[in-house]
């Protein structure tokens, strides 16, 4: 079976490229991935962990047209996958019962 | 305002990343870049740098792995049939490069095959990095060494005694031993050596039947070749303890075979058919002779192993020195010399010493040869270039396509490169078989057995340098033809530059440049060769015969030579100790009685010779007589030349008393300057004594026009001693040439490589002429139409190849004169250069060229203009 293990930058920027929709490449991920949490990355961290989420299946990635900008080299448009989006669900799952079960011992 | 991201970070992207990924990366680091771009320009490119270099990670590197997967087979069959198609199509062009590629490499391959034997000669010794020479240098005149190979009888046994660092040392004499073996009314003349006990445990020669330790022990044992063995014998069990009679002046005697060598499987520069012992030697030797001072040996030693040579060498320099007694000889100590080793291994190619350090020897041939080998097969690479680049716009459309379809440049590279090998494989079969067809000539030429076996070391070679000119010849039109940018070859856009019409014209000019030099070097040589020759030596040398006095002519000389002199064709004859043409083994020390200056007396080549010498060999007297039986006691009397006159400074030299080791002797004559050593060599001061004792050469001038009779007269009655024996002579004028033989062996090579290489660069001339009139027909066809005239389109088509041979003439011609000057300096009588010997070779070079250029313009210029400018 593939490696379906994820981890926790590469699930943020898997939760970007899900909520970009058609509009998730390389520089639109990374603005907001650094406006959602207010950190500074480098786009070749977004670009690593884009290439092993291809890998192991959880988005597909497309060009896009020539255009004026960028001096004529294309986007690549990426879109998460259905297994991308399961994947997705069970760490979120995980989570959430994880988070359900702390004891409620607060200090008020 | 256009933004460009820095160029350098750019570059490197695009140099290590993958090319599917590299399109995005550099998209979005671009965007980003020109975004920052707005706000600051500096940081921009800064940030961008920056970024590229994060993306130096291992996942986005490229690899030549990740490369389209290539089919070898089919891309090699591919390569196979384009050169096919390219050979068929061009065929001019493939049989030029062809037949250029295989003379050329088949020149290369005979040179190799010497210079590989050369090379090898002596190597088999099994202690070789142990194995050495004990050598002398001695001052002979002050300020000056020669090196001697001959050391003192007494060396070798304190050697062994009194030196620790030696394992085992030799004496050995490997001349003056040779005379007739018989067994059984079996006679044969075989030349052999005397060698001390250790023979063969210091050198490898195979010992086939008896004991390493024995076989040169005691005054009686011979050891024998397996060839003699076989001769006198039948077999090699058979031969062992068997009785030999050995006939020489010195060593006569029966001896027992104890030992057989092969003289097979192994290649040395000594050669010998038997040995006798250095205890017999001892016996024999007059015990006068066995002191320090004596110089009769070779001695050879293996060290112990790890020995250090430079501190051995420190230890034994002064070994003789402190040992040898100055007796008579003011200068004893000087001549006796230092010692110093030299590894055995060199003996054969690093012979020359010059003032007591190595200068070259043999090896300086196989450098000469090997450059010339190397620039043969450099003239037929650039045959080979100059004709795919020039023929370029024949496979510049084939080159766009393939560019168009995704060839990359790698393969187009491959693609050339492998077409190149194909052809050199192909002309190196031919090349093999020219080899082999030459071989026997060659071998002949170079006095050598040099055979075309399939061993490792010859295929290891042919492909060696295969390979060589096939990457060689191969890789410039490769580089040229993969370069074009397919866009510009599609709209036919294409146009050579001047840089690569440079290229082109400095690649023929080179060409020519060898080939003069060439030229000019057998002019040259055979110039000197000729005066060599022609020189007037001071005696006649046609029509003299020489021939060894054996044991039995020295018993009974007189009586011989009274015979011989008897015979109806014999003009004279007499004796010498030396070879006429090399009077230089005895040498002593002159003072006249009376003088007696400060000055050191002069050192003088000795000539010990018999009755009739001066009237045998026609030395012309300036003055006196010469030796004469009508005389008695003429040992005491003495000839000078006028050389030896002037450096003893003597006027009226006829009856002056000169006194030489302890004698006193009368001057009864002087002759003119002879050579009494080859022309290398300065006339030397020479004193002629008379000891014909001593001498072991028997010479006869015969009558010209009766040398057949006169010849088998005088085989008559040498077999009156000799029954049976071959009457082995050599004419005077022969041995003369010997001297030179290597000088003429290396003009006759010269002359065949230097034809080949103006044969190959002809081709190439021959090819690029046929090329350009071709690519010009047109304009030939336009200007016959105006009026233009044969000759004028022929001087038209011929102008840059005229200008390109001029201009190699110009540069090859000093070069030439200073390369001829230095050779002939080193003969002391020489050629003077005149210019015609370069100008003639220049000039005969451009005939040839043109002669070639000229065949394929006038054919051109003869087209029927109707018939080029017909389609279009």
């Amino acid at each position: 079976m593939l490696n379906h293990s994820l981890g926790e930058f590469q699930e943020l920027v898997l939760l970007i490229v899900a909520t970009l929709k058609d509009e998730a490449y390389g520089v639109s991920i990374l603005k907001n991935l650094e406006k959602e949490t207010g950190k500074k990355f480098n786009i070749s961290a977004i670009h690593m962990a884009l290439k092993r989420m291809e890998e192991k299946g959880f988005v597909e990635s497309t060009f896009g047209g020539i255009t004026n900008e960028r001096e004529g080299r294309r986007k690549k448009y990426y879109v998460i996958t259905s297994l991308g989006r399961s994947v997705l669900d069970q760490q979120y799952e995980i989570r959430t019962k994880l988070y359900h079960k702390i004891p409620n011992t607060s200090i008020n | 305002m256009k933004s460009n991201p820095p160029r350098l970070p750019l570059k490197f992207l695009r140099w290590f990343c993958r090319e599917d990924y590299l399109e995005e990366f550099e998209g979005d680091l671009i965007e980003m870049f020109e975004e920052l771009h707005e706000q600051s320009p500096a940081k921009a490119r800064l940030k961008f740098t920056w970024d590229v270099l994060r993306h130096v990670r291992w996942k986005f590197i490229k690899s030549i792995s990740t490369k389209l997967p290539v089919n070898k087979g089919a891309m090699f069959r591919h390569h196979l049939l384009l050169t096919y198609r390219n050979a068929r199509r061009h065929k001019s062009s493939f049989i030029i490069n062809l037949i250029g590629l295989s003379t050329g490499l088949a020149a290369a391959l005979l040179i190799y095959l010497w210079v590989y034997d050369e090379v090898s000669i002596d190597q088999f010794h099994g202690k070789q990095d142990r194995l050495y020479q004990v050598m002398r240098n001695i001052s002979s005149q002050p300020g000056e060494l020669t090196s001697s190979e001959y050391n003192s009888d007494l060396l070798a046994p304190a050697l062994r005694e009194e030196v620790p660092e030696i394992e085992y040392v030799v004496p050995v004499d490997f001349e003056d031993c040779g005379g007739i073996l018989t067994v059984d009314n079996n006679n044969v003349q075989a030349t052999g050596a005397i060698a001390g006990k250790d023979f063969f445990k210091v050198f490898s020669f195979p010992l086939i039947r008896g004991d390493r330790d024995q076989v040169l022990k005691g005054t009686n044992s011979i050891v024998i070749s397996e060839q003699l063995a076989l001769l006198f014998f039948g077999s090699v069990e058979d031969a062992i303890n068997k009785p030999i009679l050995f006939d020489q002046e010195d060593y006569e005697g029966l001896y027992n075979v104890s030992g057989v060598f092969s003289t097979t499987g192994y290649k040395s520069s000594e050669q010998f058919d038997f040995l006798i012992t250095y205890d017999l030697f001892l016996a024999r030797r007059n015990p006068e002779y066995i002191n320090w001072g004596s110089n009769s040996m070779h001695v050879y030693l293996t060290l112990q192993e790890g020995t250090e040579l430079a501190r051995f060498n420190d230890k034994i320099k002064g070994f003789v020195r402190e040992r040898f007694q100055v007796d008579n000889e003011p200068q004893g100590a000087d001549w006796v010399g230092r010692l110093f080793l030299r590894p055995y291994s060199r003996k054969y190619l690093y012979s020359h010493y010059e003032n007591g350090v190595q200068a070259g020897g043999r090896i300086d041939y196989i450098r000469l040869f090997s450059i010339i080998a190397l620039l043969i097969l450099l003239i037929a690479c650039i045959n080979f270039m100059n004709l795919s680049t020039a023929q370029a716009s024949r496979k510049l459309k084939q080159v766009g396509i393939k560019k168009v379809i995704g060839a990359n440049r790698r393969t187009l590279i491959y693609q050339h490169v492998g077409e190149a090998l194909i052809l050199t494989f192909l002309a190196s079969c031919l090349a093999i078989i020219l080899v082999y067809l030459l071989i026997p000539g060659f071998n002949s030429m170079t006095d050598k057995q040099l055979g075309l076996t399939l061993e490792g070391n010859f295929i290891f070679g042919v492909l060696i340098i295969t390979l060589f000119t096939g990457l060689l010849s191969g890789s410039y039109p490769a580089f040229y033809l993969s370069r074009f940018k397919p866009m510009e070859i599609l709209k036919g856009k294409f146009s050579s530059s001047i840089g690569e019409l440079w290229t082109r014209k400095g690649l023929v000019v080179f060409q020519f440049c060898i080939s003069i030099l060439l030229i000019v070097s057998v002019s040259v040589m055979y110039q000197q060769i000729d005066f060599v020759q022609s020189e007037n030596l001071g005696y006649k040398k046609d029509n003299v015969i020489v021939f060894d006095r054996q044991q039995k002519l020295y018993d009974n000389l007189e009586v011989f030579l009274a015979e011989v002199n008897n015979l109806p064709g014999v003009e004279s004859s007499s004796v010498i100790e030396d070879q006429v043409t090399d009077i230089s083994g005895n040498t002593g020390v002159y003072s006249v009685q009376g003088h007696t200056s400060n000055e050191i007396p002069p050192r003088m080549y000795e000539a010990v010779v018999g009755y009739d010498f001066i009237e045998t060999l026609s030395i012309e007297m300036s003055d006196g007589r010469s030796f004469s039986r009508q005389f008695s006691d003429e040992s005491s009397k003495i000839i000078l030349n006028e050389m030896a006159v002037e450096v003893l400074g003597i006027t009226d030299p006829v009856g002056t008393v000169i006194r030489w080791k302890r004698q006193d002797k009368e001057v009864i004559g002087v002759t003119k300057n002879f050579h009494g050593q080859s022309l290398y060599e300065e006339i030397k001061p020479m004193a002629i004594l008379h000891a014909p004792d001593e001498t072991t050469k028997i010479l006869v001038r015969i009558q010209s026009g009766t040398e057949r009779a006169t010849i088998s007269e005088l085989q008559d009655v040498y077999n009156s001693y000799y029954p049976g024996l071959p009457f082995e002579f050599q004419f005077l004028d022969d041995e003369y040439r010997a001297l030179y033989v290597s000088e003429q062996r290396i003009a006759m090579l010269f002359r065949y490589f230097a034809g080949i290489a103006i044969i190959i660069s002809c081709l190439g001339l021959f090819g690029l002429a046929s090329f350009s009139a071709e690519r010009r027909l047109k304009e030939i066809g336009i200007r016959k139409i105006l009026g233009s005239t044969n000759f004028g389109i022929v001087s038209l088509l011929s102008r840059d190849f005229f200008l390109m041979i001029i201009m190699a003439n110009a540069i090859t011609l000093p070069v030439s004169y200073l390369l001829s000057r230095k050779w002939l300096n080193n003969f002391a009588y020489s050629i003077d250069l005149t210019w015609w010997y370069f100008i003639g070779a220049g000039l005969s070079a451009l005939l040839i060229g043109l002669l070639t250029v000229g065949l394929q313009t006038y054919k051109a210029a003869y087209v029927n203009p109707v018939k080029c400018l017909r389609d279009e």
